[in-house]
């Protein structure tokens, strides 16, 4: 097969291929490790790649599975047994991965090769993956700008060929805004559907892997693979297959899409996203569907509900990090509270600490009564305000993310900006929603603007269905195919 | 430098086994102070709704589901070992930590 078609492919289509011997594993792999050769030094979507024990894989590969030698990345803060795993942080540059995590053994026993471990903002913390320790990686549309974060690396990896597919981790967004930014396909499943065994921890009310791919069809499939309870986390819960079929015989008509007016008309919002997704709206309706504006006040809160939740989480999980028992340990120390303090101090970024510095804080005996507990309880009134909402409406809709990718250095120069950066995706995380980040336009630019579709907990059929028909029905109408994402996932 | 935001970060820094310093000081002071004022504005809802806040109420909210346990099966693992591995400092069996007893 010529690469050209080959790489026209998209995952589910290359698996069918490799199952029925029209190219082998070993052959997608090659492809994407020539990708690799070519554009890594410039693109840095990698902290580690495995070449000789993915073409082992490769070649050893059981034929039978769902992802049959599809290559895949998956994010540094997934466990992969023998790997390195570090956070994209110096505090855990020579840590080995001592298992697999969950998921990730989930594809790999669905036939999928691990390319690599992509790069991430330390710990999963930032919005540009310009906060890891190993350097930024660049957007692979237009280099002096960002992919997004955390999870830049994996949404590079798959928009520039450097894989075919990725796994990343979504917080507060991380998924779904590099999705929307390198015009790719992005979900976030409902909270407790992935297994987060082997997830390295960051809020872990929150934390949550999920697919990064380049169409609605392979996010539906990886899906697949990776859900389901495990008895290795005590928060995972079971959840149904969604039916490929349905998706694709998906209709809007007669549906209720409700659209968050406070994300929409936020003054934050530019106009050229706007615009795009007013479009949908607008296709939606033309389609059949009853779209209306929904208030949901609180959803003006909800940046500063996310982060007390997640700092507070935060500054628990990474008290782990002692200098004793992973990775980096501060030299010359001579007490363990000088062992302590030098370590982390020596080992976190900026970014994290003043994470764990805000987590502190809101735990702190003076303030753990008026942030902390009252962000909880306003996060279980949201928690309300989407059940009601989603009482009346099938889906909810909103901008993924209030611009297009930014330059280099803009969400350093303004943490509080860029935190507010996350208001179109912070809500779906503290309700616990499944939310998937949709390619549905572009700027002036060139550069991609996504869609957020949201459901009631366990929706994916419903989110995946109406992605589904905005990809097959939407993108020939508006000409994206060519410019970003293409209809069937092909790049 | 405002002496009382210095004093308040330095009190969490110590909470969160930190020592901030110079330049990197200087930066968070400047940032925190922002960030804490604009995470203030919830102080102002009204979450009187809410009666039963806690952890449950956070685990429902975020898994729709309480707690559940399972069996306590002991099981034989390899584990210990290969995480051992991963420690900066061990004697073989367990982790090497700088001497705690003058």
């Amino acid at each position: 097969m010529e690469k050209e078609e080959l790489f026209s492919l998209p995952a589910y289509a290359l698996a069918e291929a490799v199952q029925n011997q029209k190219v082998t594993a070993e052959e997608a792999l090659d492809a994407v490790f020539q990708r690799i050769e070519e554009r890594e030094s410039d693109l840095h979507a990698y902290i580690s790649t495995r070449k000789e024990a993915a073409q082992i894989e490769a070649r050893n590969l059981k034929m039978q599975g769902k992802l049959s030698g599809v290559p895949v990345a998956i994010k540094d803060n997934l466990m992969l047994s023998g790997e390195k795993t570090t956070c994209g942080s110096k505090m855990l540059q020579e840590y080995v991965a001592p298992y697999t995590a969950t998921c990730v053994r989930k594809l790999q026993d669905s036939g999928c090769v691990i390319v690599g471990k992509t790069n991430m903002d330390e710990f999963g913390m930032g919005v540009s993956t310009e906060t890891s320790f190993f350097g930024a990686t660049s957007h692979p549309k237009a280099p002096s700008f960002v992919p997004g974060g955390s999870s830049g690396g994996a949404a590079a990896a798959v928009a520039s060929g450097e894989a075919w597919a990725a796994v990343g981790t979504d917080t507060g967004g991380s998924i779904r805004q590099p999705a929307a930014f390198c015009g790719l396909v992005g979900l976030r499943p409902t909270y407790g559907t992935i297994s987060r065994h082997g997830l390295v921890a960051f809020a872990s009310s929150m934390d949550i892997a999920g697919p990064i791919t380049r169409s609605v069809k392979d996010s539906a499939l990886f899906f697949n693979v990776m859900h389901g309870q495990d008895p290795k986390d005590q928060t995972s819960v079971p959840s149904d297959d969604v039916s490929l079929d349905q998706i694709e015989q998906y209709s809007v008509k007669g549906k209720r899409i409700g659209v968050l007016r406070e994300l929409l008309e936020s003054k934050d919002v530019d106009e050229e996203v706007s615009q795009a997704v007013r479009g949908v709206m607008d296709f939606y309706e033309r389609s059949g569907a009853v779209v209306e504006m929904v208030d949901m006040s609180l959803l003006d809160h909800a940046v500063a509900i996310y982060y007390v939740l997640s700092s507070a989480e935060a500054s628990s999980n990474l008290a782990r990090y002692d200098g004793v028992r992973y990775g980096f340990r501060a030299e010359g120390c001579r007490n363990p509270d000088e062992l302590y303090t030098k370590t982390r101090s020596e080992g976190f970024g900026l970014e994290v600490k003043r994470r764990i510095l805000l987590g502190n804080y809101v735990l702190s005996s003076e303030h753990f009564e008026d942030c902390f507990r009252q962000a909880e309880r306003a996060r279980e009134m949201m928690r309300r305000e989407f059940s009601h909402a989603f009482s009346k409406y099938d889906l909810l809709l909103s901008p993924v993310s209030a611009t297009t990718a930014p330059h280099k250095g803009k969400a350093a120069a303004d943490p509080l900006a860029s935190y507010l950066s996350d208001l179109c995706t912070v809500p779906a995380s503290l309700a616990g929603i499944p939310a998937i980040s949709v390619p549905c336009g572009q700027s002036r630019s060139g550069m991609p603007i996504g869609v957020q579709l949201m459901a009631d907990r366990f929706g994916e059929q419903e989110i995946l269905g109406a992605a589904r028909v905005l990809e097959r029905e939407y993108y020939s109408e508006t000409d994206i195919a060519g410019k970003g994402a293409s209809s069937d996932g092909g790049i | 430098m405002d002496h009382t935001a210095e004093k308040e970060l330095e009190r969490v820094a110590k909470l969160a086994g930190l020592s901030v310093e110079g330049k990197e000081k200087e930066i968070l002071l400047s940032d925190l102070s922002r960030i804490t004022e604009y995470m203030e504005r919830i102080t102002t809802l009204d979450t009187s709704s809410v009666k039963d806040a806690g952890s449950n109420a956070a685990s429902e909210a975020s898994c729709g589901t309480r707690d559940s346990l399972r069996e306590d099966i002991a099981v034989q693992s390899e584990l210990p070992q290969t995480i051992l591995r991963g420690a900066p400092a061990s004697d073989g069996s367990s982790f090497a930590v700088p001497k705690t007893v003058e």
